[in-house]
């Protein structure tokens, strides 16, 4: 899974998208060392300390991990209980995004 | 084998509880053949054996080393084969149905011959509403049915519940394998879970009532082609952020731990 992740950030480096993740562990400091162990860049939310915080549980979550892809406007694209590769669709939602904001540059 | 040899030792030792409705009269002496119910007691008994086996010398290892040199967890198939066998010598025997329940309560993603043969012998046993749980994530199609038939049958708020619950969560799943839009009859029996069984607890903090509620949000906010919900909240360092501050940009939500 990080391995996977950190490829995907590198490779899309300065183009617009972001990994957000929501996550479960027990304490920050616990998330801390995990961060910096697995060399994770990407930013998380710290959801209460357990698998039923109050974004997991608003999101429906009961398999970890799950993946929503939202586009540049918002919308969910793709979702997956347990890791799934979405690349191919994030590099097309990744031109979509810079194609909008090409357009609404020469507006 | 010494583990096995025990076991067969102290099921001579003693001879195996027997459940009231089996002929208690009818005890064999000893060199009889054992009935069904008796051979499925035995295997029943050397399975928690192995599994007790297990535990201890599990405890008892103290470095990483030790516990590398231990013999494999005793898995519950390597018993399920024989008890099914079992069953399928004596259908009708009390015992059948017990046995069955041991198989799906013991391995319940992959048991589609003991769902089957319950759907097919015993869907109008009262004993079926031990499942109620249990069935949620069996590839058998004949799962549904015999949550229908707890549903219906039992008295039991606390398996009628689940079984409500499961058969809308199965008829979800269906519907989203078939790329089917249609979920009526999943989101029917989600509704009715939050009606009457709303209070049944499901896992952790949980009841039944609050995943029923998260499942219908999910199926009408959280699906492809819906705008996604606003998540608030603060990060490792206690900085407060929000998804739409990455609005013009595509975002991977990743929920995750690491345990």
């Amino acid at each position: 899974m990080y391995p996977h992740e950190r490829s995907l950030v590198k490779k899309l480096e300065g183009k617009p998208f972001a990994i957000l993740g929501i996550n479960s562990d027990h304490a920050r400091d616990e998330l801390k060392k995990v961060l910096e162990k697995e060399n994770i860049t990407w930013r998380s939310w710290f959801d209460g300390g357990d698998t039923s915080g109050p974004i997991a549980t608003h999101w429906n979550i009961e398999g970890w991990p799950t993946l929503y892809l939202v586009d540049h406007k918002g919308v969910i694209r793709d979702k997956s209980v347990g890791s799934k590769e979405m690349d191919k669709l994030i590099e097309k939602l990744v031109q979509e995004a810079e194609a909008a904001s090409k357009t609404s540059a020469q507006k | 084998m010494r583990r096995i040899m025990l076991g067969i030792v102290v099921m001579l030792a003693i001879s195996p509880p027997l459940r009231a409705d089996d002929k208690a009269k009818e005890k064999p002496a000893p060199d009889k053949p054992k009935t069904g119910a008796e051979q499925y007691q035995a295997l029943v008994k050397e399975y928690d054996d192995a599994l007790k086996a297990w535990m201890k010398s599990y405890q008892a290892a103290k470095t990483d080393e030790d516990r590398r040199r231990l013999p494999g967890y005793p898995t519950p198939q390597k018993y399920e084969k024989q008890i099914l066998d079992l069953v399928e010598k004596n259908p009708h025997d009390a015992f059948a149905l017990d046995a069955l329940i041991w198989v799906v309560q013991h391995n319940p993603g992959n048991s589609n011959r003991a769902v089957e043969l319950i759907a097919k012998d015993h869907v109008q046993d009262k004993r079926v509403g031990a499942l109620a749980g249990s069935l949620v994530y069996s590839p058998s199609s004949s799962a549904d049915v015999i949550l229908r038939a707890i549903l219906q049958n039992s008295t039991d708020h606390k398996e009628q519940g689940p079984a409500c619950f499961g058969l809308a969560k199965r008829l979800k799943t269906k519907a989203d394998r078939a790329q089917s839009k249609d979920t009526t009859e999943a989101e029917k029996y989600f509704q009715q879970t939050i009606e009457k069984y709303a209070d049944v607890k499901y896992y952790g903090k949980k009841t039944l009532g609050d995943a029923a509620k998260g499942a219908l949000f999910e199926m009408h906010h959280l699906s492809i082609g819906k705008p996604a919900p606003e998540i608030e909240g603060a990060d490792v360092d206690n900085k407060k952020f929000k998804l739409s501050d990455y609005r013009g940009k595509v975002v991977l939500l990743d929920f995750w731990g690491n345990w």
